[in-house]
Formats: C-alpha cells, structure tokens, sequence
C-alpha cells in the first residue's frame, strides 16, 4: 500500500509567507499546467494509438477512459475550458461506448475527437476565475502559449522567392525568419519553435526534398510540427506525400499571400470567443442554481431570473445569446413571455429554449409556434442541455455575424458601423476621452478590377482588411464602408496618433504585393482622419473625414490627411 | 470549528490549487491522499473532521472509500463531502443517501472553495 503523502506539516510551515501572493502561486500553478499540456495530450493519443491496435481490451478502454476523465478535470479546474470540453466529449463517447458494447467500436469518431483536441490545446487559454476581478493583480498569463505564436519559419532555397514573401508575410504582423538550407532550418528550431512552417516541396535536387526532411524531424518529435506546403506542382501524390507529412495545407506557386495569412491566421491565432452568455428564467431558485451550474461548467456565462416580470428589465441590460425558460411559472407561464418578448423588434433573434416536465406533443408544438425555438424535458441530462444551447447560440451568433458583417472581408458593415460609432462617441463622452476616426479608400481601385479582373480586386480588399485587423487592436472597430471604402474607429486615441497609425499602415499596405495570372502589382490607399471632441457627432466626423479623404486624393493620393476643427 | 479535512484526489495539479484553496486562503489542515486506499491508511493518524473526497479514482474510489470508513466506529459519523465532475440530481441523491453532506462540482473556484466547505459544514450544524 503506498504511503499517504505528508503534506499537512510542510504545507503549514509555509502558510505565513504563502498567504499574500496566493493570486501569484495559482498564476504559477496555472503557468506550470500550461506548460506541461503538450505532454498530457500526448498522453491521451498515447493510449488512444494504444486502443486503436486492439479495441476489444477493455483495460485500455478504460485507461483511455481515465485518462481523458483526468485530462478534463485538471483542464477545468485550472480554466483552460476549450480543452476540457474536448477532453470531456472523448471521455462521454467512451462511457456511451461501456454501456452498449454491441455496437462497432466509434474509432472514427475518435479518431477526429483526438484531432480536434490536439488543434485545440496548441491555441488556448485559460479563462480567468470568477472572483478573480476583485484582486487587482493580473492572474493568469496567456503570454506562455503566446510567445512564438507570431513566429513563422519560411524555408525554400529560392533566395528572391524568400526576400519577396518575408517582407509580405512580415506586413501582416508576423515574425518570419528565413531559412534557404535544411540545415539552417533545423539549427534555428533547435534554438527556438515557430508557430507555423512553410516549407517548399522541392529542395535542391531531390523532388519532395521538403516533405521528406519534414517527415523525418516529426519522426522524433512528440508533436508534429505544424507545416504548410509550398510547391510548383500540384500532382495528387506530392499531395499525399504532403497530407502523409501531417501538412496543414498546401498552395501552389506564384503563391497567394492573402491566402497564406489567412492560412497562418488559422492556425496561429486564438481567436478568442466571449463565452455564450444564457438568461435562465425559473421561478424556482433551485432549479435555476442547477441549470446555472450545467452551463457555468461548460464555460457559459448566466443569470437567472426568478421573477418572469423582471426578465424585461434584465435584457435591457444584459446582452443575452439565449433565454432558457421554464414554463409553467406563476404571474406568466412561459408562452406569454416568449409572446412579449418577440413582440419586441431588439429582441426577435433572441433564441429561446422552453425547459420544462411537458410531456404533452400539442403543448411543445404550440410552444414553439409562439417563438419558442427548442424544447427540452425535464429532467435534462446535462450534456444534452449543454449541446442544445450550444448549438442555438452559435447558430444566433452566426446570424447576427451575417446581418452585421460584410461577406468578403468579415469587417463590420456601413449600418453596424454608424451605430458602433455612436456608442462610442458615447463612451468616450463619458469618459471625456478622445476617438479617431479614419475613413480610407484604395487609389485607382477601379483600374484594378479593369486591368487584373474583379477575383484580383476582390483579394487586394481582404488583403487590406487582414492588414487592418492585424495591426489594429482588438477594440479598434474596422469596417468595409462600401466598395474600396473602408472605415476605422480608434476609441481613446488622438488625431495626432490616429495619423501616425495610419501613416504606418499606408506604407505596410503598399508593400504588399498582390498575385494575379500575368504578374505582380501593389495598391496603395487614400485617408482622411478626423477626432472627437474636435467634431462631436457622428455625422460631423464622417463628413469631416469624408473632406479630408477627398484632400488626399485630389493632392496626388497614397497619402494621409487629418483635419482639423 | 472546522479545521482538520482529509482531502483525496487522484491527480497532481488539481491537488496544488485544491491545497492552496484550502491552506493559504481557507486556513484549513490538509492531509492529502491519492486515492481510497490512502484515505484508509492515514485516517486513524490524522483523525479529520471532514473527509473531502473525489468521486473517481484509481484503486478505490470515493464512495468505496466512504463505505469503508464507515465500518470503522471512531469514524462512521464523520461527515463526507465528494467531489464530482457529474452532477446528476439521481446522483447527488445518491451521494447524500450514503452520507455525504454536501457534493461540490468540478471545476471549482480554488477562490471559493473553502468558503463553499464552510457553508456546507454550517448548514449541517443548524
């Protein structure tokens, strides 16, 4: 029997100096987790590969099983929700497994579940813990995952071809650093590793040179590196022997960079989801406490609401995905709330889940004809409330993303725009901050489309638009205004900065060279930048900007002009 | 008052932010253990107030353990609290019917834990 730890009296000595920096020793634990997650997901595939040779074992079954169990509580307790939830859905599949073994063995699914954990535990980051913002110290760090993440290794012994995509690749905000010999590539990763590498096919003389060198370090490696393949040729077997490499993707000279980054954006950056935030309507307390505690643990932000009159006032404020609602309450069953509530025009694309012991098929239809959008039986297994609120929030966040936003670039739309602007002259009303504001338009735009045709023209406005979102800061709001019209709010930033930023961004744009079937050509912009509180509203700043847009234009273009009250 | 919890819980990492949780912000001595099995060995020596008990683990798991301890008189009433990543009402039920005054869900808030350990423990004491 193995002796129980000792950890009481050593744990006490310490207390007296631990007790102040109790906020950093959980940021170094969490830390210390972050760094050993490569470690634990292999794990897992470990014994996933080790399954997969003998699904008949119920012993590895069940290691699997534990493994994937532990994985999940460990990621959950420290807050790294994404990889917990993946961990979870392997562990569920298992436990369905165990109890019907009659069926095949799921090693398909698995097979993708593995997948998806790995991609998912290279990208993420913890959330912070609920009471954590009342201690004034930043908890938990991200930077660990974050540090090489901007870190992209080009290797091709074409010396031009590197000189040229470096410099393109760069304007996109990442670190790349060029390597025109295997061996000076693999000196580098000894050093330092990059988030992504491009890695031409053709090496020297030997045809899939690149794939093979590739296949080779990831035979030593835990973790594959993450490669993008670049090649003159696009026959089905260098594609194999891409695929079989563990490529991430594969492009064919003359290579498109908006397509690269878009690529490299993909697989390097978090993009960091707000969590799913749910409106539980129960009269009864206990009722909403447990579906709170279901969708809290699955990362989900909630609040509940007892009293169905105050679940008015409660929207106005809070900017819910989804209402889950029971449905028999007393003052209002859950029918007429959802009837009042789309009856208001704000709140029409709010999906609202009926949770409730209706067993009756007549009563769930009606719910659902009068606005309802799902219905569930109580009781609700949690995994099934989960995916089912899930699946409506993403679907609703979707939508809003397509009535908001422009299809090609993925920026804000001119409506959206004018009514973020608004919202933001308030803030920084409040605030008594200042805002910048930038209108931008590609020179001889037209020119483009005549000469190298409209899927060109169409790739030099995402390519400015990723350079915006690259370069701009989270809550910089970019929009596509109309046509090669493009528009930047700067929340707390002054005229001064505003032109300077977009000065830099002027010249990174006319560096980037843009493909079409003949060649090569580059673009460049126009701008105008007004700021509040030198213009007060909205309609003054665009105007203002729209004028001073036009000044730029007219004195030769490709410049940056700021005006003035 | 509460102050000596016998903690059992399987995996590393989340014992670090439990002891923590527990020591340096609740207060509380901790003896920990990996599994039932330990819980078994240390609880005459450390004799706690509380047992704290991860549902799933290798070797003997919580519950298993809880039904052990009860055959021993000094500790059949100790009062239990699992631990549990599931928290199915059948199966929050079925914890109490063995005992168990409280059951806290996994993930928890290492900032509120002890906390949550104390409201258990005084609601039983009213």
């Amino acid at each position: 029997m193995p002796k129980p730890s000792v950890q009481a009296s050593e744990n006490n000595a310490k207390k007296a100096i631990a007790k102040p920096s109790a906020q950093e020793a959980i940021a170094a634990l969490t830390k210390a987790v972050a760094k050993n997650i490569p470690n634990k997901v292999a794990e897992v595939r470990k014994y996933w590969e080790q399954l997969k040779a003998n699904t008949k074992n119920t012993d590895n079954i069940e290691l699997l099983h534990r493994k994937a169990h532990t994985l999940a509580g460990t990621m959950g307790t420290y807050g790294f929700e994404a990889i917990a939830t993946s961990a979870k859905e392997i562990e569920l599949v298992l436990q369905a497994f165990d109890d019907k073994s009659s069926q095949p063995f799921p090693t398909a699914k698995l097979d993708v579940l593995l997948d998806n954990l790995e991609e998912i535990a290279v990208v993420t980051s913890p959330r912070k813990f609920s009471q954590m913002s009342t201690i004034p110290v930043a908890l938990v760090s991200t930077n660990k995952n974050k540090a090489n993440s901007k870190v992209i290794y080009l290797v091709d012994d074409d010396k031009d071809f590197l000189n040229n995509m470096e410099i393109q690749i760069a304007n996109f905000g990442y670190d790349v650093e060029c390597f025109s010999s295997l061996g000076d590539f693999d000196d580098a990763l000894a050093v330092k590793e990059p988030s992504v590498v491009v890695m031409d096919v053709m090496f020297g003389e030997k045809i899939n040179g690149g794939i093979d060198h590739i296949t080779q370090l990831n035979n030593h490696r835990e973790q594959p590196l993450r490669t993008i393949f670049i090649t003159g040729g696009n026959d089905l077997y260098t594609r194999l022997g891409a695929v079989r490499a563990n490529g991430h993707a594969y492009f064919t000279k003359p290579l498109l960079v908006e397509q690269l980054v878009d690529t490299l954006d993909g697989l390097t950056h978090q993009v960091e989801e707000e969590p799913f935030r749910i409106v539980i309507v129960d009269d009864s307390i206990e009722q909403s406490n447990f579906a709170a505690l279901i969708l809290k643990q699955a990362g989900m932000e909630t609040k509940e609401v007892n009293g169905p009159l105050d679940l008015l006032s409660v929207l106005a404020e809070y900017p819910a995905d989804l209402i889950l609602m029971d449905l028999y309450m007393p003052d209002c069953s859950g029918l007429e709330l959802s009837q009042v509530i789309r009856q208001i025009d704000t709140y029409i694309n709010i999906p609202i889940v009926f949770l409730s012991y209706e067993k009756d098929l007549g009563q769930k239809l009606s719910a659902l004809s009068l606005g309802g959008d799902d219905f569930l039986s109580k009781p609700v297994e949690a995994w099934h409330l989960v995916s089912a609120i899930t699946n409506r929030v993403i679907r609703g966040r979707t939508m809003r993303k397509f009535a908001e936003t422009d299809g090609l670039t993925g920026l804000l739309n001119h409506s959206k725009t004018k009514e973020r602007l608004e919202v933001e002259i308030a803030r920084a009303t409040r605030e008594k901050n200042t805002l910048a504001f930038a209108m931008l338009d590609i020179d001889h735009f037209k020119h483009v489309n005549d000469t190298y045709g409209h899927p060109a023209g169409d790739r030099v406005l995402k390519s400015l638009a990723n350079l915006l979102k690259q370069r701009l800061r989270s809550y910089d709001i970019i929009s596509r205004y109309g046509g090669e019209e493009f528009v930047v709010i700067l929340p707390n930033t002054t005229l001064d900065e505003a032109e300077k930023i977009m000065d830099k961004l002027r010249i990174a744009f006319s560096e980037i060279k843009h493909y079409h079937d003949k060649g090569g050509f580059s673009c460049q912009f126009s701008c105008g930048v007004t700021a509040f509180p030198d213009f007060s509203s909205g309609i003054s700043l665009s105007n203002e900007a729209d004028k001073a847009l036009y000044q730029a234009k007219a004195s030769g273009r490709n410049k940056v002009v700021s005006r003035e009250n | 008052m509460l102050e000596r919890i016998l903690y059992a819980e399987d995996d590393g990492d989340i014992q670090q932010i439990a002891i923590l949780a527990l020591e340096t912000l609740g207060g509380f001595t901790i003896q920990t253990c990996n599994d039932g099995l330990e819980v078994l060995a240390a609880i005459e020596d450390f004799a706690p107030q509380l047992l704290l008990l991860d549902v799933m683990m290798p070797n003997m798991d919580g519950p298993t353990a809880l039904m052990k301890i009860r055959e021993i008189a000094a500790f059949n009433k100790t009062p239990a609290i699992f631990m549990t990543a599931k928290v199915q009402p059948e199966e929050i039920k079925q914890y109490q019917d063995m005992g168990a005054i409280g059951v806290i869900a996994k993930p928890f808030d290492p900032m509120t834990l002890a906390d949550q350990i104390r409201d258990v423990w005084q609601k039983r004491e009213q």
